[in-house]
């Protein structure tokens, strides 16, 4: 199982204006992206910037206005067991225990309920939440419901991994020990990652490239390779002179774009 | 419904000051159980005595408001006689099949709608229209439809527990969190699975509101409509004593009224709890995140 290659083919996105009568408004302009298959793409740029779009065109809920999206050379679909998408927000069912929210997926998969708790059970013991498999949702803190969200996005083993800004509602040391978690399960699973996010430090430290979007109506303004090897420690990362290069360079493309 | 009065510490020191001192030193108030408890029993006797000191000394007139031991004699009477064996008997049965018959509608026509958005603005307003309606209106029309007995009693359970049911249940439905259902179509769930896994279960809190709240319209609707005309239950009984200045039997009817209607409140709270135990629960761990 290798990650899917993700080509965007001069997709462009109008939205309807929230005021009636008003012409409808261009969120991305014409835009031609490759993601090689397993490679891990950071997206960053100012808000409302079409990052999301890009997101949602991939996952297939919505339909690019013009051009195509294709993953794997085909069109994407809703609920394709193959695509993995993560919020920002956990979206765990709260009548459900932390081990019933993870094997959830795989139930509508219509594996068998044996096999998919024992999945469940493993890759929740991996991102540490092995004592809390039992837990509903209301007892546990924000990371570690964040945790049980990666757990769910991970099981099924997506060949294709959409990722929302999952980590921007943690404090600094939880998102920090999440991400490195994070890597070092993807870095196992090999599939291709589009990781949406606002925060530049993240977006080095974990992904093969990060691409700068322009502010809106949205296009790529700049890319860059992130040549820092793998396994990564990410704590450690954010020492070395190399990382401070990469952040430097970006920055300043970024800045002009987020009108600091 | 007495027994809540007693149930806050402000009700509690103004009714008894004097809080012994080794129990102030502990725990708020509030949170002890065995301080509530005595708590009730303080303002149930003092409520009691006082009407019965009213009534024994004469300051209050005995024809209206009667004494608590006149009522107790006459809940006796009533006992050894038909209030528990028919009367009762009768509501119980009339609420119970009313209830049953439209609360299980009402949920199911609930989900109907809500899979038939169409339909469901069609219908919507005449739903509203029929449930503003008072329902003690339609009593002598239902005897007119359904005559003095039973069923006529039933409807009048069943017309008031279904719309509060079919409410709180449509109320849940549109209460589900769009992120699950946006989860639920990226994870490629289908539409049964959706319903199942991630509708139902975030609609029950707010069907068993439905339930509670449908019982005691429906017990509502069957004493008001036996009030009116009828066989046998509580609200001939009251119509009866009333009409022949029973103070006592009336309120010893009431009585009986309140505790079954306490009774079963408590059932549907432990079936809630058992049901819904997700709900009550509290973080048990802030840390190792």
């Amino acid at each position: 199982m290798s990650g899917k290659t993700i080509v965007l083919d001069r997709v462009e996105q109008y939205f309807d204006s929230h005021n009636p009568g008003e012409p409808q408004k261009q969120v991305l302009q014409p835009t031609s992206l490759k993601m090689k298959s397993e490679e891990f793409v950071a997206l960053v740029g100012p808000s409302g910037c079409g990052k999301t779009t890009v997101l949602n065109m991939v996952a297939g809920l919505i339909r690019p206005t013009s051009g195509t999206v294709t993953l794997d050379g085909q069109t994407p679909r809703v609920g394709d067991s193959d695509v993995g998408y993560l919020l920002a927000r956990d979206a765990l069912l709260p009548w459900r225990t932390a081990l019933h929210n993870v094997s959830l997926p795989l139930e509508v998969r219509g594996v068998p309920k044996k096999e998919g708790g024992a999945r469940a059970r493993k890759i929740l013991t991996e991102v540490g939440l092995g004592d809390f498999l039992d837990a509903y949702p209301s007892q546990l803190s924000h990371g570690m419901r964040q945790r049980v969200a990666v757990a769910r996005t991970l099981v099924v083993e997506p060949r294709t991994l959409l990722m929302d800004e999952p980590f921007s509602a943690l404090d600094a040391q939880t998102r920090l020990s999440l991400q490195q978690q994070f890597v070092q399960l993807w870095e196992r699973v090999s599939s291709t990652v589009i990781f949406v996010t606002h925060d530049l430090t993240e977006a080095i430290l974990m992904a093969d490239r990060v691409l700068v979007f322009s502010a809106r109506p949205g296009r790529v303004c700049a890319e860059f390779n992130i040549d820092l090897e793998r396994p990564r420690a990410l704590a450690e990362l954010q020492g070395t002179d190399k990382f401070h290069d990469l952040f430097r360079q970006i920055w300043n493309v970024l800045r002009d774009e987020v009108h600091v | 419904m007495t027994a809540k009065v007693g149930n806050t510490p402000g009700d509690l020191s103004a009714v008894s000051p004097a809080v012994p001192e080794a129990v102030r030193r502990r725990k708020p108030l509030s949170e002890r159980p065995e301080a509530v408890i005595v708590g009730w029993i303080i303002v149930t006797a003092v409520f009691l005595g006082a009407w019965e000191w009213g009534g024994v000394t004469g300051r209050l007139n005995q024809l209206f408001f009667s004494r608590p031991s006149a009522v107790w004699g006459e809940l006796v009477l009533g006992v050894r006689g038909t209030l528990i064996t028919t009367d009762a008997r009768y509501t119980l049965v009339a609420v119970f099949l009313g209830f049953t018959g439209a609360a299980l509608a009402g949920v199911a026509v609930a989900f109907m709608l809500s899979q038939m958005p169409y339909l469901r603005k069609v219908v919507n307003p005449f739903f509203t229209a029929l449930n503003s309606l008072p329902r003690v209106a339609l009593a002598p029309l239902f005897v007119m439809w359904f005559g003095i007995g039973l069923f006529s009693h039933v409807m009048m359970a069943a017309s008031l527990t279904f719309f509060v049911v079919f409410a709180n249940t449509m109320a849940g439905i549109e209460s589900v969190d769009q992120d699950h259902l946006l989860l639920a179509r990226l994870q490629g769930a289908t539409r049964w699975q959706t319903f199942k896994w991630f509708i139902v279960p975030s609609a029950l809190p707010s069907i068993f509101i439905g339930l509670e709240l449908g019982f005691i319209f429906g017990m509502l609707g069957t004493v008001s409509g036996e009030m009116i005309v009828g066989e046998a239950g509580f609200g001939v009984r009251l119509q009866r004593d009333a009409g022949i200045f029973n103070t006592s039997g009336y309120f010893a009817t009431l009585f009986v009224l309140v505790l079954i209607s306490a009774l079963l409140a408590g059932v549907f709270q432990m079936a809630k709890r058992r049901l819904i135990r997700w709900q009550s629960l509290h973080l048990v761990s802030r840390g190792g995140a």
